[in-house]
């Protein structure tokens, strides 16, 4: 496999991108809504006195459960560009001369992998740096000292998100391969959104506390199911298939 | 350049190509004519190493479709024309270009060098900063065969070329690949177009699931065995359909005062006709005679009347 043909594609993907102005803002607004808007919302309750100064668990705990966001982020905008990318390819039928180029499959999917992860993984990472400076900045009276960066926060950016946006490129690649319309394939590979969201909902319920070992557990467990339907994203994406029994 | 050989291809139970045998050589139009569904596109595909074959084989040069290392080199030899332009709308003809010229493996300086050539040799030049989305039908069609030539390959696939191209775009496409001829290269082309296969084809073989005929458009036509010879007479009688069924055992066909009757060999068979009508007191006004059109034989073929 060359990943010199892969980047390719990737940048041929990017090229089109750029000309899809509600892409970039989907990129550039989602991130920073979360970024700027959880800080704000920590700031409020410290500020509106329904949380006292004293209560230093509480504000933690939010922080905590606030990084999950990201990962959430993250699947959401890799989801999107990855339904994008193989659809708008069969919607414009360019997959058949594509193919016909000494290109592998597997080049083509880790072409169009790259431009959905790497968008979406720098999205996530500067979102982050500026949630991180934005809570630190808010929090650092109360707590007496910079929260951010820490373990946690490590463990979310270089293992969950890498794998959560693989996990949702994955879904997407398969989704793409039975619909024949970009917001379909996003709705479907939304699936891969649902676990994230039912961990959210649970740290937020007190069900599970996302400590360090959790979110350890959460990553290997999302990059087993990368590995486990990996084969599948292979299988689909083969080039008889892809001409003689995608929808 | 291409040497096929008990070529098949299944689809679960259904057959869709069966036991194609046939070669192109080097410089040649090869045409595959056949009705919708009779197997050119997957033969196509096949061919150009898009599709798995099920059984047999066809080698592209020295390569063989089956196997999985010489399906690469056989994909940077050719190139492809696909039924459906399948070009980035949002990206620019240059873009579009530019992109499969990477994919081919050429240089920086060889891209360029490419991309001006045959955007100029297809009059595109002026637009090559255009998004693709806003060109014509033909346009589009000319950055289509054009992206197939970026890496100058031997050979080049088309399917259905100038389908849904109106008559003065399908006339350019026609006359690029005249002048692809002309250049040297190798096209197999597959078409419903039996006056474009006729025009521009060396050969062309009848698909239908399996190769039903083959060869030149004339070879086709001599195979047919079945020119006309049109008769205009001042008075048809009795007497006269007497003696031309003497002299010739195919049915006569009348029109008024016309008489249609296929014949073998006119060379040798209009002049007995012509002798036997006047000596049976018939006053010729005018001798007419008609060759089979490739629809003709197109039709022969395919409905089994061969």
């Amino acid at each position: 496999m060359s990943f010199r043909k892969a980047w390719i594609v990737t940048q041929k993907e990017f090229s089109i991108v750029r000309l899809r102005k509600t892409l970039i803002y989907f990129y550039v607004v989602l991130p920073l809504a979360v970024s700027i808007g959880l800080p704000l919302l920590v700031w409020h309750l410290i500020n509106g006195s329904t949380v006292k100064a004293s209560d230093v668990q509480y504000i933690t705990g939010l922080m905590d459960a606030f990084e999950f966001f990201f990962a959430i982020i993250g699947v959401m905008l890799s989801s999107y560009t990855a339904a994008y990318s193989i659809v708008g390819e069969k919607i414009q039928k360019s997959l058949e001369p594509l193919l016909s180029t000494p290109i592998s499959d597997r080049e083509i999917i880790l072409g169009k992998a790259f431009s959905a992860f790497i968008p979406s993984f720098t999205a996530v990472v500067v979102g982050n740096s500026i949630y991180m400076a934005l809570m630190d900045k808010i929090t650092y009276h109360i707590l007496g000292y910079s929260y951010y960066p820490n373990l946690s926060i490590v463990i979310v950016l270089l293992l969950l998100v890498p794998s959560g946006l693989t996990l949702s490129i994955e879904i997407s690649s398969m989704a793409s391969s039975r619909v024949s319309d970009p917001r379909s394939a996003y709705q479907l590979s939304m699936a891969g959104f649902i676990p994230f969201f039912i961990v959210y909902v649970m740290t937020e319920i007190s069900i599970i506390s996302l400590t360090n070992t959790n979110l350890l557990i959460i990553s290997g467990i999302v990059a087993a199911l990368d590995i486990l339907l990996y084969p599948l994203v292979i299988k689909t994406f083969n080039r008889d298939k892809i001409l003689t029994s995608w929808k | 350049m291409i040497d096929v050989e008990g070529l098949t291809k299944l689809y679960d139970d259904f057959t869709a190509v069966d036991q194609l045998t046939f070669k192109v050589t080097d410089g040649e139009i090869f045409g595959l004519l056949g009705p919708n569904g009779a197997g050119k596109t997957s033969t196509i595909r096949m061919l150009s190493c898009l599709i798995s074959k099920t059984s047999g084989d066809a080698r592209i040069g020295d390569f063989s479709i089956g196997n999985r290392e010489d399906s690469i080199n056989i994909r940077k030899i050719i190139g492809l024309v696909s039924e459906n332009v399948g070009l980035y709308e949002e990206l620019s003809a240059y873009r579009n270009l530019d992109y499969y010229g990477k994919l081919y493996g050429l240089s920086e300086t060889q891209r360029k060098e490419s991309i001006k050539h045959l955007l100029e040799e297809f009059d595109l030049l002026e637009f090559k900063d255009r998004p693709v989305g806003t060109f014509s039908k033909g346009m589009k069609q000319k950055v289509a065969i054009a992206r197939a030539l970026s890496h100058d390959p031997l050979l080049l696939f088309m399917d259905e070329p100038t389908a849904n191209l109106d008559p003065e775009a399908a006339k350019i496409v026609r006359d690029l690949i005249l002048k692809l001829k002309g250049e040297g290269k190798t096209i197999f082309l597959n078409t419903h177009n039996l006056d474009e296969a006729q025009r521009i084809c060396d050969r062309v073989g009848i698909l239908k699931t399996k190769l039903i005929a083959i060869g030149s458009p004339d070879q086709l036509k001599e195979s047919l065995r079945k020119d006309r010879t049109v008769i205009e007479l001042d008075e048809i009688n009795d007497k006269i359909l007497e003696a031309i069924r003497k002299v010739v055992s195919s049915e006569i066909e009348i029109d008024g005062k016309k008489l249609s009757i296929d014949v073998r060999n006119p060379k040798t068979e209009n002049p007995v006709l012509i002798k036997a009508i006047t000596s049976a007191g018939g006053n010729i006004v005018s001798v007419s005679q008609f060759s089979p059109t490739m629809e003709e034989v197109y039709l022969s073929a395919v409905r089994g009347k061969k």
